[in-house]
């Protein structure tokens, strides 16, 4: 755990009220005097309810999609019109299902843990955003703007809309689908045949490719690039060596 | 329905809610416009608001038995949350007398932008992260729960996780505020 990591600990547990007398009154006086520490637990407090409303949301959601087949909604007489939010009504209560079916913690489950655990949004390096610059108002650059900042939804709109698409602009892409948990998507640009050659993001796209059967629970196929990967000899290769050996660890 | 509610929604959480939902759904809509004079539409938006309510309460474990039926129950929230909702026509000064804790009665007030933004931000983190800290805290689930559930060697692991999860999700949301400065 780095030290970032461990403030955060330590501002939960203080927020989950697990701490008690010297411990408790260490952190209280870490928070008045430490501006750093008391704006972690300031940002800790909203995250916590903004976690918790985002879920009321999800919640409020499924009451929705249960709306769509009761009477009132039938009443509406635009039937034909909204069959395709029907389609995705149902892959949405289809997906929550899924994810909140009864589990066990079985070795696929697993392989999914992983992804959580080794996959980082790669660093944009292609229009990295200078604080205190002018900043370029277009697509291309708006585009990497909204992905440096994480909001990924965002920069799939603009670098989707953008032309011509060149090799790098796939990679960043497929990084995009990855982080909104689309593998299938991620991986037709991974495996866009400009990016074989290209020597900037070639070895990053064969390791996202790799980590995004993670996603699939697909153990053979990340097995079998992760291999290719860890005997290339390049930046990847030790973690890929490292993820293999989780895998395996699996079996 | 043959389980209580409480049960339903102890054992499938989310899984019972459509049903649970459903069960009561028109029975309160037609009381709501017939006892309370409000639209229909607000009547299905107490009734949402009742159900969510109650799911909270049962999960967070802050509701274990029903005293009174699970109709009568969720009946009255409803007709709290609308009474709150239409504003208090003079006849409406006193709700009713129910046992319930409110949606986010516990929390310190904040700035609802940023807690919004903080609500976009957990969307943008992507699985397995979001799984997890819904779970923690939302669903109140113990560590070691959350490892047998989302695969985790052991609770150590998962608190791990979960601490390298909340880095990344404020990362994300001071990042965005400094992209959009209100």
């Amino acid at each position: 755990m780095n030290q970032e990591e461990d403030d955060i600990m330590w501002a939960d547990r203080y927020l989950q009220k697990e701490l008690d007398g010297s411990v408790r009154g260490e952190i209280e006086n870490r928070i008045s005097n430490e501006p750093a520490f008391r704006k972690l637990v300031e940002d800790l407090k909203i995250l916590r309810q903004g976690i918790r409303e985002n879920t009321r949301t999800d919640l409020k959601a499924i009451l929705d999609q249960a709306e769509t087949g009761t009477n009132a909604s039938k009443k509406v007489g635009m039937k034909g019109l909204y069959w395709p939010l029907g389609v995705a009504a149902v892959i949405l209560v289809m997906t929550v299902l899924y994810l909140w079916r009864p589990s066990g913690g079985d070795s696929s489950d697993k392989v999914l843990a992983l992804f959580g655990e080794v996959f980082e949004p790669y660093p944009n390096i292609v229009m990295p955003l200078e604080r205190g610059t002018v900043s370029d108002s277009g697509t291309l650059a708006l585009a990497y703007r909204a992905y440096e900042a994480g909001s990924f939804d965002k920069a799939l709109i603009l670098f989707e809309q953008y032309e011509p698409k060149e090799a790098s602009l796939h990679f960043y892409l497929g990084v995009c689908y990855l982080a909104k948990g689309e593998s299938l998507k991620a991986r037709q640009n991974f495996e866009y045949p400009g990016l074989d050659h290209d020597t900037q993001f070639a070895e990053q796209a064969e390791w996202y490719e790799a980590i995004s059967f993670l996603l699939d629970k697909d153990k053979v196929h990340s097995t079998e690039i992760l291999e290719r990967v860890a005997s290339r000899g390049n930046a990847y290769s030790e973690k890929a060596g490292q993820l293999l050996l989780k895998l395996k660890s699996f079996e | 329905m043959s389980q209580s509610i409480v049960e339903l929604i102890r054992m499938h959480g989310q899984e019972a809610l459509k049903n649970v939902y459903l069960e009561h759904r028109d029975e309160f809509i037609s009381w709501a416009r017939r006892q309370m004079h409000c639209s229909a539409d607000q009547a299905k938006d107490a009734y949402q608001q009742a159900i969510i309510i109650l799911y909270e309460n049962i999960v967070n474990a802050k509701l274990v038995m029903l005293q009174s039926s699970e109709k009568t129950y969720l009946f009255a929230i409803g007709k709290n949350k609308l009474r709150e909702m239409l504003r208090e026509d003079v006849r409406f000064q006193n709700l009713d007398s129910i046992d319930y804790m409110e949606l986010g009665a516990e929390e310190e007030p904040v700035d609802p932008k940023k807690l919004r933004h903080a609500s976009e931000c957990l969307q943008h983190l992507g699985e397995p992260c979001k799984r997890l800290l819904e779970e923690f805290y939302y669903h109140q689930s113990t560590m070691t729960r959350i490892a047998e559930k989302l695969g985790y060697k052991n609770e150590d692991a998962a608190k791990s996780q979960k601490y390298k999860c909340l880095a990344r999700l404020r990362k994300l949301f001071n990042h965005e505020l400094v992209m959009r400065p209100e």
